[in-house]
């Protein structure tokens, strides 16, 4: 079963969107530039625009389709659809809002649970006008939620709010995904947002798809690298915290065989809940070595494999198998010099400090 | 107090208006809620026309208006001569002719107010509702109503004001009638008219201040309530 199979022609002055896709995953993120048309494909698959021919199919059924003459009004679609700036409505009180699309069927405890999860639950009185604006894109969450969509959408749901903010909502969206399992598209041109949701990316550039896959095999591709640069490629990956050394300021992460120390950022009791935490480390921030190197500061030296090489202009990009992939960004001398293979073994270096974490734990929440 | 001594016939003339005032404004809300969601939201074909079209009694003088009515409502009008045959329904020189003549006149200011305030409502909580489940109708009635519902109420009592003040059109189609087609400032007139009429005149000329003062202040009061409430 495909989550959205798209085929679909739009023409507006000056804008043409010629899209064709066919999402598998539960999560996709959709990244471009803005003006690429990202928001007019969620518009034409939630049925706010239409198309001018083509298809679309949310979990192998139709709701347009140009010569079958099928077109769904989007209340008849299922989507869940979470706006760039919220969309509350400012005439009703927030559990009003959370109502708003409740079906008659949806239990009372997924009512709860779900509010829960949000953390929410203490503002249902608050008018929309008296809740800041990470509580305002919880609560856009949620109500989505609730209308029980066969595939939720998030239009740049971080856009608004600042970068603190933004991790807040993604540690919550994470449980959610994990839990409901609804099928999800997430819109950003944020790459390290998105990143930390998920690495199944479709591309779109000029109305068009650029591409679609994982994001490792997606930078094989020279255009996509460019892109994607543009945003500052970086690695997201997904680790389990072990250990919080507060005495020493110490973390220790793991991912496998592999052990990773960071700088702690914050206190460790935070992290008790939930061990997954996703973390950032930039390319240019990752050295390669031939060997473990034992007289130096740096603390992360992991061993891998060397899974591919991608030449961009003036670098070269190393992805590197450590059971998770990590890209390094060398020069191209030192690709000659080091004289680096596909399948060489390779050891990665990389400091504490350079690791920066991408979700923080869940503290005060309801304070933001 | 003879200055405040009201005669049968001033309150007459005083219920007489304010029940045609309510009448009219009452009848006019729903066409007009109608039409200015059409101008507010829709592109059609003729939408200038229609938007010149409602607009023009906000311009035209309103003998002219009353004259016209006369040609179309009259007992020999198209459709009042429909109404006479087939249903034995009089109009023109009635209560109802200057119920239809102030509707006629106050029916711009409704539809200006009306399309601002849904003009003002954002599209796209519109959109978001349609999304969450809600057919038109719903949306309409659950979002647009009530966040255009400012916009609804002072248009609502522009109308009635404005149907208060109602001259030039009621007299040409209505008639001067006491008890009948005789509001507030026809009585005025009329007054002013007869020999000694002074004191009659000052009287109703004071409520109709009153009255017409009274509409715009709590159209005021309702605008701010309905603001700190959204």
């Amino acid at each position: 079963m495909s989550v959205l199979n798209a085929d679909i022609q739009l023409s507006k002055p000056g804008f043409t969107l010629d899209i064709q896709c066919e999402l598998n995953e539960q999560v996709t993120g959709i990244f471009g530039p803005s003006g690429a048309g990202k928001t007019s494909l969620l518009r034409l698959i939630s049925g706010l625009e239409t198309a001018d021919k083509g298809h679309i199919s949310i979990q192998d059924k139709y709701v347009y389709h140009y010569s079958k003459k099928i077109n769904l009004s989007p209340e008849k679609r299922k989507i869940g659809y979470v706006f760039q700036e919220g969309r509350l409505f400012p005439h009703l009180n927030v559990v009003q809002n959370l109502k708003y699309g409740l079906k008659q069927k949806v239990e009372l405890k997924l009512f709860e649970e779900i509010t829960n999860m949000l953390k929410i639950t203490e503002l249902f009185d608050k008018r929309i006008s008296q809740i800041s604006g990470g509580q305002a894109q919880r609560v856009a969450i949620g109500r989505a939620l609730l209308s029980s969509p066969d595939l939720l959408i998030l239009d740049e749901p971080f856009s608004a709010l600042d970068k603190n903010l933004r991790q807040h909502i993604i540690s919550f969206l994470k449980p959610l995904i994990q839990t409901y399992k609804i099928p999800m598209l997430v819109v950003s041109h944020d790459l390290p947002d998105l990143l930390t949701l998920t690495n199944q990316l479709l591309i779109i550039q000029n109305g068009r798809v650029a591409g679609y896959g994982n994001y490792y095999d997606l930078i094989q591709n020279k255009e996509i690298v460019t892109e994607l640069s543009k945003s500052g490629l970086i690695n997201s990956i997904s680790l389990k915290l072990d250990f919080v050394d507060d005495k020493k300021g110490m973390m220790i992460l793991s991912h496998g065989k592999h052990q990773i120390f960071a700088e702690s950022w914050l206190d460790g009791k935070v992290f008790l809940d939930d061990p997954q935490v996703n973390i950032i480390l930039r390319p240019e921030d990752v050295t390669l070595a031939l060997h473990r190197i034992e007289d130096i500061s740096i603390q992360n030296q992991l061993e891998g494999k060397i899974e591919n090489l991608i030449s961009t202009e003036n670098k070269v990009l190393c992805v590197v198998d450590h059971g998770f992939k990590l890209i390094a960004e060398v020069t191209l001398a030192t690709k000659k010099k080091m004289n680096l293979k596909e399948g060489d073994v390779i050891w990665s270096l990389f400091k504490a400090a350079a690791i920066k974490m991408n979700t923080k734990g869940i503290v005060n929440s309801n304070s933001l | 107090m003879e200055l405040f001594d009201f005669t049968y016939e001033e309150y007459q003339a005083i219920g007489l208006s304010v029940k045609v005032a309510l009448i009219c404004s009452l009848a006019s809300l729903p066409i007009a809620i109608g039409t200015g969601w059409l101008l507010a939201r829709k592109n059609f074909i003729g939408k200038w026309f229609l938007d010149g079209f409602v607009q023009l009694p906000l311009v035209l003088p309103p003998v002219t208006i009353g004259y016209l009515l006369i040609v179309v409502f009259g007992v020999r009008g198209f459709i009042g001569k429909f109404l006479m045959e087939h249903f034995d329904i009089r109009i023109s020189f009635t209560f109802w002719a200057a119920v239809l003549a102030s509707i006629v006149v106050s029916f711009p200011l409704v539809v200006r107010a009306i399309k601002v305030a849904i003009e003002m409502v954002d599209v796209e909580l519109e959109s978001a509702a349609r999304t969450l489940g809600a057919g038109p109708w719903k949306t309409f009635f659950t979002i647009t109503i009530p966040l255009a519902l400012p916009g609804i109420l002072s248009g609502f009592i522009l109308s009635f004001a404005r149907c208060l003040g109602e001259f030039g059109a009621t007299i040409t189609f209505a008639g001067n009638i006491i008890g009948q087609t005789q509001t507030m400032p026809l009585a005025i007139y009329s007054a002013m008219e007869s020999p000694g009429g002074e004191l009659i005149a000052f009287r109703l000329v004071s409520v109709s201040i009153l009255l017409s003062f009274a509409a715009m202040v709590a159209s005021e009061i309702l605008n701010k309530k309905l603001i700190k409430k959204s």
